[in-house]
């Protein structure tokens, strides 16, 4: 069963000078347990797309329901705090926090108590091969590979079913490309989440188990791969 | 409750530790609002101080005004009747004509030559300083008996001050006295209140209203009169009164001795009264500017502080937190940052002089532009699509 759908979704926005139609009638369902990756062009629309299934946005037209709701009736505050997590290229950490306050963040937001997050987050950072030394330093201080996998870290720690990702591998070199969609995968095929991520990076369209492929805010193709892939 | 205690507790630990961080900012942030606070410390000092001169000097500031001939043109030498004395000490009030409310410190002297002792001058003063010749200035020391004060040259006793080493006898009442009479051949026996050194030799100092004889009011001439106005802070008011009794010197009006000018002397106090009140006029036109300009210094910290983290609200916006806890917690780190700032300041309270509602209203006003700031800053922010905003963040 689907837990994230959108059904003749649109979005315009108005530039200084024309409006511009970023999705136009998309339409698609998002399943538990697999990869999702939206190709395209830039300029596809691609990015808006994820913004509206996060609810960071509210489409123009067509609806996207989560848990068979329309996103419409829900607080897209709490959807976002309790159902979803948003993975960047840039990562999006906090700079000012550690690498353990970091990954238990939405712990925090939703009231855990502090040493109640912290053992959470700490769990998750080691499952993603975070070492115990690297917890207390801040974020600048990791490569790329392993600021993006604290950013999982937070993801992963917030427990959400969906997880958006735009670009997440973006600035990382290959190995780290490979060992964070191997982190993906396993986070939709064991852990049962359903992981979409925008990406232009063939390597990783090739590793997702269904491939949407946009142009001009429109969906063209969508693909689905064998999962034992 | 517990649990929202908690709450509260982990996110706000953690917001002080990033706090901590950035310290640099954020001491930036807390030293601006100190030093604002502490400039309107100091101002508000000043113009208390000034205004506290201000107080000072029209209360302890003697104008004095020096009874002339109506022209103006004699001070020394009068020949006024004593009446006008009696006016300006209060002694006229059944005739419903004096001026003692007005004036204060009244002085006057009179004097004339005695027949006994001879070569002697009987001097008549209100007090010490109706005669230079008693001020310590000229060398002079007065050093009253046992049992008198100085009031004592106000009353119509028949006392005397000596010079040092005069001969005295002694009455039958055992008391020490000196015999005195007048050119007219009155005489009168005078007892010994005080002694002078260092004076003339050849006086002898009475009360200005002593009698010569019982029951008779006999007219004296005043030699100098001048006295101090009675209430500085109604100056215009004390000089419309000794201007209803005396004339403003004039070398047009007609000389008598029923009409005497009076010189008020009030030019200086007036010129430095001037003077202190456009100072404090001045500081209390900058103490709203300063208010003004720290606030705006304030509101703009407060706004660049809390828009340099643009980011960070973004991706707490991604992560599910509502843009009212977004504002709060800002706003509280605001507030934490420049209430310590605040207090800091406070420390200049010292030159301040005292803690006035005036002042904590305008260290409130300066607190809450800080928080404007950042209250503005981050509305903003939170408003704004927020993957836009990461995509040009980055």
């Amino acid at each position: 069963m689907a837990v994230l759908t959108a059904r003749e979704v649109a979005y315009a926005y108005q530039t200084r000078y024309q409006t511009v139609q970023a999705v136009a009638g998309v339409s698609a369902e998002f399943e538990q347990g697999l990869v999702y990756a939206i190709t395209g062009p830039s300029g596809s629309g691609k990015t808006t797309f994820l913004s509206l299934l996060a609810g960071l946005d509210v489409p123009n037209a067509g609806v996207i329901e989560y848990g068979g709701k329309s996103m419409a009736s829900l607080d897209r505050d709490l959807y976002r705090l309790d159902h979803v997590s948003v993975i960047y290229q840039s990562y999006n950490l906090f700079y000012h926090l550690t690498v353990l306050e970091n990954a238990a963040y939405p712990l925090y937001l939703r009231k855990t108590p502090r040493q109640e997050a912290d053992a959470a987050a700490r769990e998750q950072l080691q499952a993603i091969g975070l070492q115990e030394s690297q917890f207390r330093r801040l974020p600048n201080t990791l490569s790329g590979g392993e600021q993006q996998r604290v950013a999982i870290a937070r993801a992963l720690t917030a427990g959400s079913e969906i997880v958006l990702a735009d670009e997440p591998t973006g600035n990382l070199d290959s190995t780290n490309t490979e060992n964070i969609m191997d982190i993906l995968r396993t986070l939709a095929h064991d852990k049962g989440r359903c992981v979409i991520i925008v990406t232009h990076d063939p390597y990783v369209a090739e590793r997702a188990d269904v491939v949407l492929r946009m142009r001009d805010g429109a969906l063209s193709s969508v693909e689905r791969r064998d999962k034992e892939q | 409750m517990a649990q929202a205690a908690r709450t509260g507790r982990a996110l706000r630990q953690v917001t002080l530790a990033a706090l901590w961080r950035r310290r640099t900012a954020s001491i930036l942030l807390a030293l601006a609002a100190a030093l604002s606070v502490a400039a309107s410390c100091l101002l508000h000092g000043l113009t208390a101080r000034q205004e506290a001169a201000i107080e000072e000097m029209i209360d302890s500031t003697n104008i004095q005004c020096i009874v002339t001939n109506a022209q103006g043109t004699g001070t020394g030498n009068l020949q006024m009747v004593h009446g006008f004395v009696s006016m300006l000490v209060g002694q006229r009030h059944e005739q419903d004509c004096w001026l003692d409310q007005y004036v204060k410190n009244v002085r006057a002297k009179s004097s004339e030559k005695l027949k006994t002792p001879q070569g002697m001058e009987l001097r008549r003063i209100l007090s010490f300083d109706s005669d230079s010749a008693l001020s310590a200035s000229e060398g002079a020391s007065v050093r009253m008996e046992e049992g008198w004060t100085e009031e004592a040259l106000r009353s119509s006793g028949r006392i005397c001050l000596i010079p040092e080493g005069m001969e005295t006898e002694t009455n039958e009442a055992g008391r020490e006295t000196v015999y005195v009479s007048m050119e007219d051949g009155v005489g009168v026996e005078l007892q010994v209140a005080g002694r002078v050194s260092g004076g003339p030799g050849n006086v002898i100092w009475c009360p200005f209203f002593m009698a010569r004889r019982d029951g008779i009011s006999e007219l004296i001439w005043v030699e100098s009169c001048s006295f101090d106005i009675g209430d500085n802070r109604r100056l215009e008011e004390c000089r419309d009164a000794i201007y209803d009794v005396f004339v403003e010197p004039d070398p047009a009006n007609f000389c008598d001795i029923y009409t005497q000018g009076v010189l008020v002397q009030d030019e200086a106090y007036l010129s430095t009264l001037e003077e202190f009140q456009s100072n404090l006029a001045m500081l209390r036109l900058l103490l709203p500017v300063l208010v003004v300009l720290c606030g705006g210094i304030g509101f703009l910290a407060g706004f660049l502080t809390a828009r340099g983290r643009i980011r960070e609200f973004a991706v707490m916006r991604c992560l599910g937190v509502k843009r009212r806890r977004i504002f709060s917690l800002v706003l509280w780190e605001h507030a934490l940052l420049t209430a310590a700032g605040a207090l800091a300041g406070l420390l200049t309270l010292p030159l301040a002089g005292e803690l006035s509602g005036g002042l904590l209203l305008r260290t409130a006003l300066l607190l809450a532009a800080y928080l404007a700031g950042a209250a503005a800053a981050v509305g903003g922010i939170t408003r704004v699509n927020v993957m836009k905003l990461l995509r040009e963040e980055e």
